[in-house]
């Protein structure tokens, strides 16, 4: 751990405008026009923020034509979210690098995590959605700063999984002696994301222990086992994580309705990998 | 009336076409029932294709055969990522529906490649 507190400098950074996003977000003295106009000195992100707010994802009747629009719409927090969404994308394009580890992979099933997330939400009547979508987004980040800046821990890790069948998680104690869940903690706390994203990150796979974000790290906990069940991309392990019993208990979910949730699930996953996808 | 090949003949089915071998030589007429030894019959003869009634019956023979193909790969592989975890009752129900919507998703799948 003390290998990677200092490497932790050359931890991905995210792009300049959504770092000047979250800060605009994060004063609260700050208005709407102040958040569009950093938008907007954004082509790109532009464009990807109105092509996903169009997007059957977030099914709004009427079309959204301007920033301003989209911001009075869905709120200063759910468009950071959403850029935050098409930005971290990018980090998991494997590009000309050799990974024997397929990161496009890892980003199905993150993507698939976010979705679960979300409709697990959804669910329970849960209001801050998107929240929830890039905090499931965001669960396994640290396996891709491992990939990224420990490749010879990571290779070691990877066979390790390989040849015993055992999880990732399981792995990475044993070869490494910390996990993907500590090193992803790291990152979004230098990303400055809010304290819940942070946690349910660092707890996805001890929910119990994140505090006052119990119930999300909960939510994340549960929408990863089941998008492994439904075999939407790899974690990099085929492997169950066990379901925490208390995490189970703190949704007050009935049993029958993991199959309805597991068929929402499947319909907007197809529905969102049209608009974030490798193709 | 269908034209299958040898291997897909089954015992029981019946020939919808008279059989004749290369010299013209009636084997079997119309309106046999086969026989394993038919089928040994025919194949001892060169016979490769023939036609049999009930073109509805024998692909929808297939098509459960393959689908109880599919379903037991899909719980084989579900059964043994999810082998350490089973005793929980949530996990159960998880792994039960997961079979269900994979089942759903390859046979969707095989209807978008059929109608392509």
């Amino acid at each position: 751990m003390t290998r990677i507190i200092g490497e932790v400098e050359d931890l991905p950074t995210l792009p300049r405008t959504i770092l000047k996003i979250t800060e605009v977000v994060n004063n609260p003295r700050s208005s709407a026009k102040d958040l569009a106009k950093v938008i907007t000195d954004d082509q790109v992100l532009t464009a990807r923020l109105l092509k996903l707010v169009n997007s059957s994802f977030y099914g709004f009747p009427q079309k959204i034509s301007t920033v301003t629009g989209a911001i009075v719409l869905l709120g200063f927090d759910a468009i950071r979210n959403l850029l935050l969404t098409t930005s971290i994308f990018d980090l998991f394009s494997n590009k000309n690098r050799k990974d024997r580890f397929k990161r496009e992979k890892l980003w199905d099933h993150s993507l698939g995590c976010a979705v679960g997330a979300k409709v697990i939400g959804n669910s329970l009547g849960y209001e801050k959605i998107e929240e929830l979508f890039v905090s499931g987004l965001l669960h396994d980040i640290g396996k891709i700063v491992e990939i990224l800046f420990l490749p010879e821990d990571f290779a070691k890790v990877a066979s390790m999984v390989e040849n015993k069948n055992i999880l990732m998680i399981t792995a990475e104690e044993h070869v490494l002696g910390y996990t993907h869940s500590e090193v992803g903690k790291l990152l979004v706390e230098r990303w400055n994301l809010p304290p819940k994203i942070v946690n349910v990150i660092a707890y996805h796979h001890q929910p119990t222990l994140a505090g006052k974000f119990s119930k999300e790290a909960a939510i994340v906990h549960l929408a990863d086992i089941l998008c492994r069940a439904m075999n939407m991309g790899s974690g990099g392990d085929n492997k169950i994580p066990p379901l925490n019993k208390s995490a189970w208990e703190t949704l007050q979910l009935k049993l029958g309705s993991i199959e309805p949730i597991m068929e929402e699930m499947e319909k907007e996953f197809e529905d969102i990998s049209l608009f974030l996808s490798h193709s | 009336m269908i034209s299958l090949r040898l291997s897909e003949l089954k015992a029981g089915m019946m020939l919808a076409k008279p059989v004749f071998n290369l010299q013209g030589v009636l084997l079997l007429d119309e309106g046999t029932e086969l026989s394993e030894k038919n089928i040994w019959i025919l194949k001892s003869w060169g016979v490769t294709q023939v036609w049999v009634e009930g073109k509805c019956e024998a692909d929808k023979n297939r098509v459960v055969e393959l689908e109880s193909d599919v379903k037991e790969f899909i719980e084989k592989e579900l059964k043994e990522k999810f082998c350490e975890v089973l005793e929980d009752q949530v996990m159960g129900e998880i792994m039960r529906a997961a079979s269900k919507l994979l089942q759903k998703r390859f046979l969707k799948k095989e209807q978008q490649n059929e109608s392509h």
